[in-house]
């Protein structure tokens, strides 16, 4: 009887334990310990509760103080249990004799653990078999113990830039020769960019240093204007290669860095298609459009212009360090004093200059936000005349944007000017002792200029290599952020092995299913029902009472909480999604189209159907004769929410698409939308066509369908609390029969107000 | 339920259901008592003629008017009562709903900010509270809003509710953290 699903058992500290031990009576066995982080009073400390197979007992974390159990009860003595939840906390109240007594508090960290808590410790109440199953989320870091960002999530202080690189990296693997070639040809750049300081400090030294006459160090036979050509031609050759190299150079870095981003955006849209709607309800959909196109263009920018960049800098610098060292290693200690303060001040800008770019990043994303609001919502704000408001309201975003972009800026300015001031009083001191020692003769002009020549070219990079942190650390928050999308499981995924169901019966049964949106708010409760093949079922219910949610779990969008639900008799879990999908079709309430054509939008689902079986598609569902009528009959082109169609044709449109589909079970979200009562009766022509031989879930608010239904389920607040036909559940006089009721009064108003309450009912009797 | 103070066992039950319907319009403070009957009930009695015998006080603006504004909901979650202002109460029925809007509502005062930490759109905050020593995680900006110039409140991943009251009172190191990093 210990196995885990029967007993939660957590660790206590060992103070605790010993007096828990002590506690105890004979024979009295732990089955659960757990602890939570708010105390009876709401203070963040720990308590500990304790169920035994007798009793309920509480602890504050060392075991002291208030010690053996100062909630005390006899499992004998309660009902039942059950959470609470509250705003910013929670509880779990057992009710004993007529009166709930809270046990225990907890912060909204804690829900799901105390949810399967409580349900233990109701079980045990009742002498139930005790099933506590079920993973509690992970909130914190295995490695670094750090909260995590979402429950489950990923830790971002455990994902560092370097794995983040070689995560890119990975994408450029297929490239690997283009790659080399692009390493080798950096490589050759860099030697050809450390030439002609050197030829400059030879032209100083062996030819203009030379007095008339005098014979250069290791010359060409003693002519100065033959070494002087000699040496020329050579920095002009070294030009021309280095102006070639950078060429190509260049041209396969964006070559490259554009491919890797390609596949990057492509690996990205994929996942955002196949990820499950519970991803999507968390989500607005204007900060996932900029993953889409911001951070993978950042991650481009960097990849096209940061990486060889980077790698020809870093090729550079150790060229040049080594030449430095060469030529005279006490100057070159002299340059790298400064180093250690442009480390420690560059670092402290860096922070600020970071902050203050992240501000600016997130104001900009609200301020696209924004306006994205405004422009699809534009029939609101007209309607209500608030461009007005919209306007001030984005005024102040873009003033707010304006702020973030002048403080990042005016911190980048300092941060450079720092940079560059720090790493000039390394040249200076290299003018002084290097100039010191050309006096002395024990270093020549020559060297001198070359070795401040090379210098310039350690500093240059240096100089951006600050610039270059914005970017990269730019490009690798918009790399997590789209990675985080790639990573993201689709919730719910096929098992390893899927059962197939070609040819799917459609018998439907939840067998005391319940689900949660959120944990520890349950949406649905046992619910049970068992849907014979082509049986039409009538959802019926209040707003909120999960009529939508049964049917998004009958298509999967989400996995069922508790219970099972099951098609031809498999669990839905063990059908391949494509199947499933395949054979279940939706008709939504708001039914979406793409910008295409009517028939191209009619064929979504089967896109090889042809033009005459879109045709008899739309016959079936009365949409064939008004398409015919328009101009461009079934070439129409429709844009996004087909803002050229009236609501009934947008309807019997998306029921031509469904009945293309064929799917075997069918859900029907209706549309309350009001439309004249000719296109109410092709509609339901429609409806009636479509849902013959289909299992089908209507949400219906019609009559009209609710009667052609073989049976009516009446929801409230999750629980099934009625079904059987229209007749029986009229003549139960229960929930049924009383919506009836309120619609049939509210409908009679209507009448005596001729009409005119509801302008949209109104126009049902006027036109046409 | 005798022993509770001032209280006479109402004669007017309906307990054929257990529930009984909101009236159309809600009652008002002046109209009705609300004390505990049994211990951790809250009941109403709307002048004394008539009884909700399990009744819950909410907030009906909890950030912007947290102490006004109160709609006392049945089982059914429909309105039985609204009261505009807890002053219009009697002293025992507002001590009776202010401890239940004190229990319901967990909102801790930030009064000290001992680190912000921002990682990757993850914000990871220490803070001291007038509960305690905290620690938690805020995604993004959405969750940090400012009620006015000063008052900013919090929500976390996990939808615990953090306060500052006035963040210019706090110490300069706070101060420091709250204008640099939100």
């Amino acid at each position: 009887m210990t196995d885990t699903t029967t007993t939660y058992k957590e660790r206590m500290p060992d103070a605790l334990a010993d007096r828990c031990r002590e506690a105890l009576r004979e024979g009295e066995s732990v089955r659960i310990a757990a602890a939570t982080d708010l105390t009876e009073d709401l203070r963040f400390e720990d308590r500990w509760l304790v169920v035994t197979d007798q009793r309920l007992l509480r602890f504050d974390s060392n075991g002291a103080g208030t010690g053996n159990g100062d909630a005390s009860i006899e499992l004998s003595d309660a009902k039942s249990a059950a959470v609470e939840e509250l705003v910013g906390s929670g509880r779990i109240n057992v009710v004993i004799g007529n009166e709930d007594v809270e046990i225990i508090r907890y912060t909204p960290s804690q829900r799901a653990k105390f949810a399967r808590i409580a349900r233990g410790i109701d079980q045990l109440i009742k002498e139930d078999p005790v099933d506590m199953q079920g993973e509690v989320d992970k909130t914190r870091c295995d490695r670094c113990g750090r909260l995590l960002p979402e429950p489950n999530g990923i830790c971002s202080a455990c994902t560092n830039r370097l794995a983040m690189m070689q995560r890119i990296a990975r994408y450029a693997l297929p490239f690997k020769g283009k790659l080399a070639l692009m390493v080798f040809l950096s490589l050759l750049f860099t030697l050809a960019e450390l030439g002609p300081p050197y030829i400059m400090g030879r032209i100083i030294d062996d030819v203009l240093g030379v007095p008339a006459g005098g014979v250069p160090a290791d010359g060409v036979a003693g002519d100065p204007f033959a070494f002087l050509y000699l040496l020329v031609v050579a920095y002009a050759v070294i030009r021309l290669v280095s102006f070639v190299l950078e060429i190509f150079k260049d041209r396969l870095s964006v070559w490259l860095g554009g491919r890797v981003i390609v596949s990057v955006r492509e690996d990205l849209y994929e996942n955002l298609s196949r990820l499950s709607m519970k991803f999507y309800n968390k989500r607005q959909v204007g900060s996932l459009i900029s993953r889409v196109s911001n951070d993978t263009e950042s991650m481009m920018w960097f990849l096209v212009d940061g990486v060889p960049y980077i790698l020809t800098n870093l090729l550079l610098l150790v060229g040049i360090l080594v030449l430095l060292f060469v030529t005279s290693w006490q100057l070159t200690l002299m340059v790298l004093i400064p180093i250690p303060l442009l480390v420690i001040g560059g670092g402290y800008f860096w922070v600020r200059l970071i902050r203050a770019f992240r501000t600016k990043y997130y104001r900009w994303g609200k301020l696209v936000g924004m306006a994205g609001e405004m422009l699809s919502s534009v029939r609101v704000v007209k309607t209500f005349v608030q461009e007005k408001r919209e306007m001030r309201r984005f005024r102040s975003s873009n003033e707010g944007v304006f702020r973030g972009d002048y403080e990042s800026e005016k911190e980048a300015a300092v941060f450079f000017s720092t940079v560059s001031m720090l790493t000039s009083s390394g040249l200076i001191l290299v003018w002084y002792y290097g100039g010191s020692a050309v006096i002395d003769e024990t270093f020549t002009t020559g060297a001198l200029i070359m070795f401040i020549a090379y210098l310039w070219m350690l500093y240059e990079p240096l100089r951006w290599f600050g610039e270059l942190n914005t970017w990269s650390s730019r490009a690798m928050s918009g790399a997590e952020k789209v990675f985080e999308i790639v990573d993201t499981p689709a919730e719910t995924e096929d098992r390893d092995d899927p059962v197939e169901i070609k040819d799917m019966k459609g018998e439907v049964e939840f067998e005391g299913v319940g689900f949660a949106y959120e944990a520890g708010k349950p949406v649905l409760h046992d619910i049970s029902l068992h849907v014979q093949p082509g049986e039409m079922i009538g959802l019926v219910g209040k707003s909120g009472s999960g009529k939508t949610t049964m049917t998004n779990l009958l298509c999967r969008f989400y996995d069922i909480d508790d219970g099972g639900l099951k098609i031809d008799g498999v669990p839905i879990r063990d059908i391949g999604l494509k199947d499933l999908r395949r054979q279940i079709g939706v008709v939504l309430q708001d039914s979406y189209f793409f910008s295409g054509s009517i028939a191209e939008n009619i064929r979504y689902s089967s896109p090889d159907a042809s033009l005459e079986q879109i045709m008899r598609a739309a016959r079936t569902a009365n949409a064939h004769d008004f398409i015919c009528a328009k101009p461009d009959g079934y070439d129409t082109q429709i844009g996004e929410n087909g803002k050229e169609l009236s609501g009934g044709e947008k309807q019997r449109i998306a029921i031509a698409r469904a009945i293309i589909h064929d799917p075997r079970i069918l859900v029907l979200d209706e549309a309350t939308s009001s439309v004249d009562t000719h296109t109410e009766k092709l509609i339901q022509e429609a409806i009636a066509n479509l849902v013959k031989g289909r299992t089908t879930f209507a949400i219906a608010h019609r009559l009209s369908t609710l009667r052609r239904a073989d049976r009516l389920v009446v929801l409230d607040a999750g629980k099934i609390v009625e079904t059987g036909t229209h007749e029986e559940l009229l003549d139960m006089k229960g929930h049924f029969y009383r919506m009836v009721e309120t619609q049939r009064a509210s409908t009679a108003v209507m009448a005596v107000g001729g009409g005119k309450a509801d302008p949209n009912r109104g126009a049902n009797g006027h036109t046409n | 339920m005798p022993d509770e103070p001032g209280v006479e066992a109402p004669d007017t039950f309906e307990f054929e259901t257990g529930i009984e319907n909101a009236p159309v319009e809600p009652y008002q403070a002046s109209e009705i008592r609300v004390f505990r009957a049994p211990k951790n009930t809250v009941r109403m009695t709307v002048r004394d003629e008539r009884s909700y015998i399990r009744v819950r006080p909410v907030n009906a603006s909890p950030m912007a008017h947290s102490d006004r504004y109160v709609s006392l909901l049945d089982i059914k979650n429909e309105e039985v009562a609204f009261i505009k202002d807890l002053n219009d109460l009697d002293e025992d029925s507002r001590k009776v709903i202010e401890e239940e809007l004190a229990h319901r509502y967990l909102r801790a005062t930030i009064e000290r900010v001992n680190s912000i930490q921002m990682e990757y759109g993850v914000t990871y905050w220490d803070v001291m509270t007038d509960r305690g020593k905290r620690e938690f995680v805020i995604r993004g900006h959405e969750n940090t809003h400012w009620a006015s110039d000063s008052r900013l409140l919090l929500t976390d991943v996990d939808g615990n509710r953090f306060e500052v009251v006035d963040y210019t009172r706090l110490d300069a190191h706070s101060i420091q953290l709250i204008e640099t990093n939100v």
